[in-house]
């Protein structure tokens, strides 16, 4: 981003199957221990696959949506908002998701008079908008599984351009019916759990959550006196132009997403010290995600840690690019990196470096982190995130 | 920051039903939902006007070349189906696995890219009326910067007959029009300045705001102003709006005196957003 405005990570927010807030996602992803569990939400039993990662959703404090999306939504963007001063002009929401829409359209088709205008996907960064009174860009980007990433990258470049000081910006996913028997019927779904990276790894395991970061422009943030957590330094985004649901074995349009991510901070491989995968846990994605950061870090790629946070919380979809990027910015400032949740052994001949069991201390600090997402349609998006 | 030039426009009304395109394998394109197959026709006859071929297969996708859409409803066709198989099965096999891979909203941007090659920058915007004048300022910005030298930025929906009656009930008097339009953005090439080609135009700016509602409430219905066509009648093109004009504007015949003129086009969503456009157009 050389030369114009920085773009800074001044607060965070996520709900997710470890719970409410920022500090539990943290605490959960370093014990190393996984948020799976049986399906409780609805009934499981037409399907093959019976676990999830369920989030508690938080009420919501006005009392007005009953939507579960939503309430996951509101309140990781209220966490992440803190007491910064927020709205106007120059407020923006950027907001990825997947599914915003889908649970209100689905289950009142069987009413005789499905309601067609609330359900538009764009409603839920409307109502964030309204609720935060941002009254600059609102936008919501749909990429299927890379859609949190893409937001962050839409927000940050926004803040470049000027069009915004500050931005909300993240993604959020509920679970449901409609999208459990979706992948089930994919038989997509693991048995068990996910376990990203892992030799017997055997299918994914669906999530839910929300998770915000509030973007800001450095020197706006710096005048207030605010805290900069991390720095989004780089966006980039391809298309395998492949398969729309099998990702191309070569990884090569994510290695594109990736090394676009990098031109876009000034940044090389060489300075990459830790990578947030995709790391759905399916057979395919990681064999494919293997493929593509043996490209782009080269020689290097054995000896940075590569992460995957979805054996922990699940897939989220359109939130799981946003947590991940929260997650960077954890490592960013902890210095050490969490283990993968599900990943016991790595299959022999790969070139990743899988943290298993506890934390990891790298030799060299992490000051920059590469967080990748691969996604149906065969959309890749890739952020760079650095230490501030 | 380099200049950027629209050309090879295109629109389609009702294309959620095609079966067959010139560039598109048709077997793909049964595949599809209304809004893929609506999404697909229009980028795939913009690329055709600008002397694009279909992708050869093998062959590596360009990495300079983007596809960006915007949709209001995205892949409600798709959705629709999946939620009905849903309320029928008793077991998992009386789903369909392919009606649910086209539940994400990025179909009609991976299925262009697969079609024609393109493995540059991709994105798709569900924002509502403004997300296809939204993908346009996007993509004039990714092209600005340098992050691809051409995009191909897409408007598109697919109507479904559930949406449409739901639709049509809360908006009385108000039709919708199944629309798609599509347009390349480029690079302009140096030293092209004097030279500009009827029916193309240079991208001067974008505004995006959000105008808020007193009524935060988006589980409540709402009114979606729509444009008054030429017969008197209300037309809504929800997400095609605003680059359905540009594109109709860029695909008209051209009078024989050269002129440029500034057009502004605006697109606003009744939850709030509002996009404009300003383009300087060549005839």
């Amino acid at each position: 981003m050389g030369g114009l405005r920085r773009v800074a990570v001044t607060g965070m927010g996520a709900v997710s199957a470890f719970g409410e807030g920022v500090a539990a996602l943290s605490a959960g992803a370093w014990s190393g221990a996984s948020a799976i569990a049986p399906v409780t939400l609805f009934d499981v039993s037409r399907f093959v696959a019976k676990t999830a990662a369920e989030a508690p959703v938080p009420a919501d404090r006005e009392g007005k949506t009953v939507d579960r999306g939503a309430r996951l939504a509101l309140a990781a963007a209220a966490e992440a908002l803190g007491g910064a001063p927020f709205g106007g002009a120059k407020a923006g929401l950027a907001v990825g998701t997947t599914l915003a829409g889908v649970d209100a359209w689905s289950s009142s088709l069987g009413a005789g008079a499905p309601a067609a205008v609330r359900s538009f996907p764009g409603a839920l960064a409307a109502l964030l908008a309204g609720r935060f009174e941002a009254r600059g860009p609102v936008a919501t980007v749909s990429t299927a599984c890379a859609s949190g990433t893409a937001a962050i990258g839409l927000a940050a470049a926004w803040i470049r351009e000027g069009r915004a000081v500050r931005v909300l910006a993240g993604g959020a996913d509920a679970l449901s019916p409609f999208v459990f028997s979706g992948f089930d019927a994919l038989r997509a779904l693991s048995p068990a759990a996910a376990r990203p990276f892992d030799a017997e790894r055997n299918g994914l395991t669906l999530g839910e959550g929300a998770a915000f970061l509030l973007l800001e422009d450095e020197d706006v943030a710096l005048a207030r006196g605010a805290r900069v957590l991390a720095r989004v330094a780089g966006y980039g985004s391809a298309a395998d132009a492949c398969h729309m649901t099998r990702p191309d074995p070569s990884g090569a349009g994510l290695a594109r997403a990736a090394a676009a991510a990098l031109a876009d901070a000034g940044r090389t491989a060489a300075d990459v010290g830790f990578v947030s995968a995709h790391g759905t846990g399916t057979v395919f994605n990681d064999a494919m995600e293997e493929a593509a950061l043996a490209h782009v870090l080269g020689s290097r790629a054995g000896s940075v840690p590569v992460h995957g946070l979805k054996g922990a919380i699940g897939h989220t979809l359109g939130a799981a690019g946003a947590f991940e990027a929260v997650l960077c910015a954890l490592v960013l400032r902890a210095g050490d990196v969490p283990p993968t949740a599900g990943h016991r052994a790595s299959r022999p001949g790969s070139p990743l470096f899988g943290v298993s069991g506890a934390p990891h201390r790298p030799e060299r600090r992490v000051d920059v982190a590469l967080s990748t997402s691969a996604a149906f349609s065969g959309t890749d998006a890739a952020l760079v995130l650095e230490r501030a | 920051m380099r200049r950027v030039v629209l050309s090879a426009a295109a629109t389609v009304e009702g294309g959620g039903g095609a079966v067959r395109d010139e560039h598109v394998d048709a077997n793909r394109l049964r595949r599809m939902d209304r809004f893929g197959r609506s999404g697909v026709l229009a980028g795939s006859r913009a690329l055709a006007g600008a002397g694009a071929r279909a992708a050869t297969p093998g062959a590596a996708p360009d990495p300079r070349f983007g596809v960006i859409v915007g949709s209001a409803l995205g892949c409600r066709d798709a959705i629709t189906q999946h939620a009905r198989l849903l309320a029928a099965a008793t077991r998992v096999e009386d789903l369909a696995p392919s009606v649910f891979a086209a539940t994400v909203h990025s179909t009609a941007a991976g299925e262009l890219a697969i079609a024609f090659g393109l493995g540059g920058p991709a994105e798709t915007l569900v924002s509502g009326r403004t997300a296809g004048l939204e993908a346009l300022a996007l993509a004039a910005s990714r092209v600005a910067k340098g992050d691809a030298d051409r995009i191909l930025v897409v408007a598109a929906e697919g109507i479904d007959g559930t949406t449409r009656a739901a639709w049509e009930r809360e908006n009385p008097g108000v039709t919708l029009v199944e629309s798609a339009a599509a347009v390349l953005v480029e690079a302009e090439e140096e030293d092209s300045s004097s030279k500009r080609e009827p029916g193309t135009a240079l991208f001067v700016n974008a505004q995006l705001t959000f105008e808020g509602r007193e009524d935060e409430d988006f589980l409540e219905g709402v009114g979606q102003g729509g444009v008054r066509g030429r017969e008197g009648a209300e037309i809504e093109r929800l997400g095609a709006t605003g680059l359905w004009e540009i594109a109709t504007e860029l695909a008209q015949p051209r009078p024989r005196l050269p002129s440029r003129k500034i057009h502004r086009y605006v697109a606003r969503d009744a939850h709030g957003s509002c996009a404009s456009v300003t383009l300087e157009c060549f005839s």
